[in-house]
Formats: C-alpha cells, structure tokens, sequence
C-alpha cells in the first residue's frame, strides 16, 4: 500500500465533519465557513481534533494543510484571516488558493476529525493518540504530495 | 507497538555522544562570546557531539543521495532510552542548494546544523535562558522548557542527569518506521508520531507543525 493509498484511506472512514468553502471565482465567505464549523462541531464531545484542509484535483481530493486544535472555531477564524492577509507563512496558501482579485482559484473543503472518532491510525502500527495521528497525516502528505503540502515544518526543501 | 530505541541503533553511521562538555558533577562547561560589544556565556557542546556532525556533515556533503541528518537529544542508559527532542538538518536549505545550517560546518559554530551558539539555534537559545544575557529577541519560552527539563541549577549550569546526542545520516530511499520510503521531512514526523505516544511527558517538541 502506497502513502497515498494510506491517507485517502484513512480520510474516507472520518469524513463526517466536511465544511466545503466557497465556490471557484467567488470570494471567500469567512463567515459562513466557521459558522459552518460551529454548527458541524456543537454539541459534539471532543478535548481535541486534527483538522486537513483539501484541494480537489485531477487526482481527487488531496490533503493540502493538516493541523490540530482543541478550538477549531477560533483556529480557522485565524487561519482564514492569514490566508486573506498572505503575510509570511500565509504567502504560499494564497498563492495555491487565491486568485490576485482575492477570489478562490480551487475547489476546498474542511475536514475534522474529532478525538472520540478516531478508532485507528494511519500508518498500521503505529499509536492512535492525536498527538501521533497529526504527525503521521504530515508524514504521508509530505512525501505523497510534496508540491502543495502548506505544512512549512513538514514540507522538503 | 513498534519501538524507537531499537530502530535508531539498526541505521548505519549513527553516533551516540554526550551534548554538553561537563565536569564529573554534571556542570556544564561555558565559553564567553562577545556580540556587539555584549558578552555571552554560551553553553559547550561536547567535543564528541561536534567531531561527529563534523565528520557525518563532511563525509557525506558530495553524495547526491544524502538528504541530510535526524537528530535525536535523549536521556537514559542503552535499553532504556528516553528521547526529549527529535530534528533534522537537511542538506538542501530553503533559498541554497547547501543549507545555510550545515554549509562549512567546521567554522559553522553559528547554526552548526541547528546546535549552533546564536540566538534562533538551539545552544544559543537555551544559553540565553540560563544566563539571560541581551539579545534581539527575549528568551524563548520553547527554551525555557528546554532549561526546566535539563537543569537542576542555571549559573552555574548543572544537568539534572547526562543527556545524550544521537545523530544519524538519512539518504533518499531509506526506510522509516513505517517500513515504507521516507523523505528526511518524512521520517522526522513518523519519529516524532511514535516518540509523542511513548515518552509524550517528556517530550519537548510541542510545537505547531
């Protein structure tokens, strides 16, 4: 089984929270989206999640930014702002996601992953906590998709 | 569960030193460093430690197939090792074909492949908070839970037990812990992914990634 194989297996079996952002050539509606990820995620019982940001392409859907956050709400009101600012880090996210007129350029959506649901791990063998997990999605990202893994710690050179 | 300790001793070329140079009670060796007129007190690296990034950095510099190397800083007798902070240098840095980080490693005590004495660099920042001396930025609070988790005094600087240094070279191809191929990036992560769930309390790479 290849790394690609491994991430687009895990991803199907925890896609019950996926919050689809705007549509291509419009702007991005930063409101919507994380009302979008409060609605999904209330009332649900969590301490922690991984969250994976994914761009649909020619090869399907494929994990461009995974991250973890106990407060996804506040997490993604602050990467949204970075992604519409384009400052540092952010540069590179704009530049894949954005057109210059500050309209989406790709398809995306959201998906997280609350601790309670996760049962296995990505790679087999290894542990299941969410510490791990995120450390082994960024693993198989780095090397299946290096060209558009946004993950800056996680990303060749 | 698959374990760590054995993996890291299977890998060709690794080496095991001591990080710091220190005296038979465990207090650490200083030098002092003069920046814009300030001195600093610096922490030494082991003689060890750097004649084998040294020597793995130079023997390996030429080979296309070199990615670069996995460090691991680590407490613990053979058998029952504990690792605290897990990184990597690699050979192709961000803007330059050689990484600014490893590039003349032999006069490189500034970034010395990321253990280097300046501020941003691990030895320099952990220095800048046992001593506190000025610098462009103020100590970093990933330092200060460096300086808890080593030290039982900060001036004069005493470990609280031998810490460790292991250093392995990492070439395009190579297998992971996963048993598949793995980049350098790759690798560090699926170390890290087993380390957090083994040694989690201790730790220290607690950063965003």
């Amino acid at each position: 089984m290849t790394k690609k194989d491994l991430l687009i297996r895990w991803m199907a079996a925890y896609e019950q929270i996926v919050i689809p952002f705007s549509t291509i050539d419009y702007k991005i509606n930063v409101l919507n989206i994380i009302q979008m990820i409060a609605e999904k995620t209330a009332g649900m019982s969590f301490e922690d999640s991984i969250y994976i940001l994914r761009m649909w392409t020619d090869e399907g859907c494929i994990p461009i930014y995974i991250g973890r956050s106990n407060a996804p709400v506040t997490r993604w009101k602050s990467h949204l702002t970075g992604l519409i600012g384009g400052k540092k880090l952010y540069s590179r996210w704009q530049r894949l996601l954005l057109t210059e007129d500050g309209l989406m350029n790709q398809r995306v959506d959201l998906m997280i992953v609350l601790d309670s649901m996760i049962k296995k791990p990505p790679i087999p063998g290894f542990p299941c906590t969410i510490g791990a997990v995120e450390y082994q999605l960024v693993s198989l990202a780095s090397d299946a998709y290096p060209a558009t893994l946004l993950n800056h710690e996680g990303n060749r050179r | 569960m698959i374990q760590l300790e054995p993996w890291l001793l299977s890998i060709g070329g690794y080496s095991l030193t001591p990080l710091f140079e220190t005296d038979e009670r465990l207090q650490v060796q200083v030098k002092m460093k003069l920046v814009k007129d300030n001195p600093r007190q610096i922490l030494k690296r082991s003689r060890l430690m750097e004649e084998a990034v040294i020597n793995l950095i130079e023997s390996n510099l030429a080979n296309p197939q070199w990615e670069g190397i996995i460090y691991v800083m680590g407490k613990g007798i053979p058998g029952n090792f504990t690792p605290l902070y897990i990184g990597k240098a690699e050979k192709k840095g961000v803007r330059h074909d050689i990484s600014v980080n490893i590039k003349n490693i032999r006069k490189n005590e500034h970034k010395f492949a990321r253990w280097g004495d300046g501020l941003a660099y691990h030895i320099g920042d952990l220095s800048h908070v046992l001593f506190g001396f000025e610098g462009y930025q103020k100590p970093q609070s990933k330092y200060q839970r460096w300086a808890e988790a080593l030290f039982s005094s900060y001036n004069p600087p005493i470990l609280k037990e031998p810490i460790h240094f292991y250093l392995a070279p990492w070439y395009e191809g190579q297998l992971g812990l996963s048993g598949l191929a793995c980049s350098l990036p790759a690798v560090e992560k699926e170390i890290i992914a087993i380390a957090s769930a083994n040694f989690g309390n201790a730790l220290l790479n607690k950063d965003g990634i």
